[in-house]
């Protein structure tokens, strides 16, 4: 999904859409948007590509959207599910696991 | 506000087997924020015709987005996701209207054709039972 992300970044994505969407309801720029500023611009997700991730977690029931009219255009507002927030919280989980063992590795790593 | 052309990208998805539905929704929403980009632009002092360029680079390639639809198989069309169904059911649909086509022909001859049409029918119905038994167990030795 990353443009320029490095390959570790696999799942990241996911995580961030999520966790944004779990806060309130936003459509695709929207959310690209607030991806880059909540990350400082650490991460940057392509623009286009965003969409097929979105559409999949929808198909997969972890999303659900609704049209709304704003200014003369319809807009597609994404929202989390029980579902997807029950994923969010294994993701969230999976990466506090991961990073605090990277933390560790890093830390011994810096004192050998 | 000029719509990128999305065109190498729908005919990528078409041929990779993805739903025509699906695919007006994604360029729609792809148009969409195209537009909001090009009006980011515009906002910060680009000219229309730099701002257009620097909208279409920001959504990204056309090829790319294709490759993260067809990554994606839940995004794909039925008979792409589960091409046995459709072996399957064709011929036993064919045979199931096979019957109607001499009765239509026939229209207003009653009782004879009715029987007839009944006794074929059954016949088609027997006949595509063991076409469908015999396609399935052929998909399960695969």
């Amino acid at each position: 999904m990353g443009q320029s992300n490095p390959p570790f970044m696999s799942g990241v994505p996911e995580l961030l859409v999520l966790r944004l969407l779990a806060r309130q309801d936003m459509y695709g720029y929207e959310l690209v948007k607030a991806v880059r500023i909540v990350t400082g611009e650490a991460i940057a997700l392509g623009e286009g590509v965003i969409y097929p991730a979105l559409h999949a977690l929808e198909r997969n029931g972890a999303l659900k959207s609704t049209r709304q009219p704003v200014n003369g255009r319809t807009r597609v507002y994404y929202r989390v599910t029980a579902k997807g927030q029950r994923r969010l919280d294994r993701l969230t989980a999976e990466w506090d696991r991961v990073s605090s063992g990277i933390r560790a590795a890093l830390g011994q790593a810096g004192r050998a | 506000m000029p719509s990128p052309k999305l065109t190498a990208l729908t005919t990528s998805l078409r041929d990779g087997g993805v739903s025509a539905a699906y695919i007006s929704r994604l360029v729609a929403e792809l148009d969409d924020h195209y537009a909001d980009l090009e009006q980011e632009e515009r906002a910060i002092g680009r000219e229309p015709a730099v701002a257009a360029v620097e909208a279409l680079r920001r959504l990204g390639q056309q090829d790319r987005i294709a490759a993260e639809v067809l990554a994606k198989p839940e995004l794909r069309s039925w008979p792409y996701r589960w091409p046995w169904i459709v072996r399957v059911l064709r011929p036993v649909l064919l045979l199931l209207l096979l019957p109607a086509v001499p009765v239509l022909a026939c229209a207003g001859r009653g009782p004879a054709i009715a029987r007839w049409s009944v006794s074929i029918g059954l016949g088609a119905v027997l006949t595509g039972g063991l076409l469908l038994a015999m396609a399935q167990s052929m998909v399960a030795a695969i």
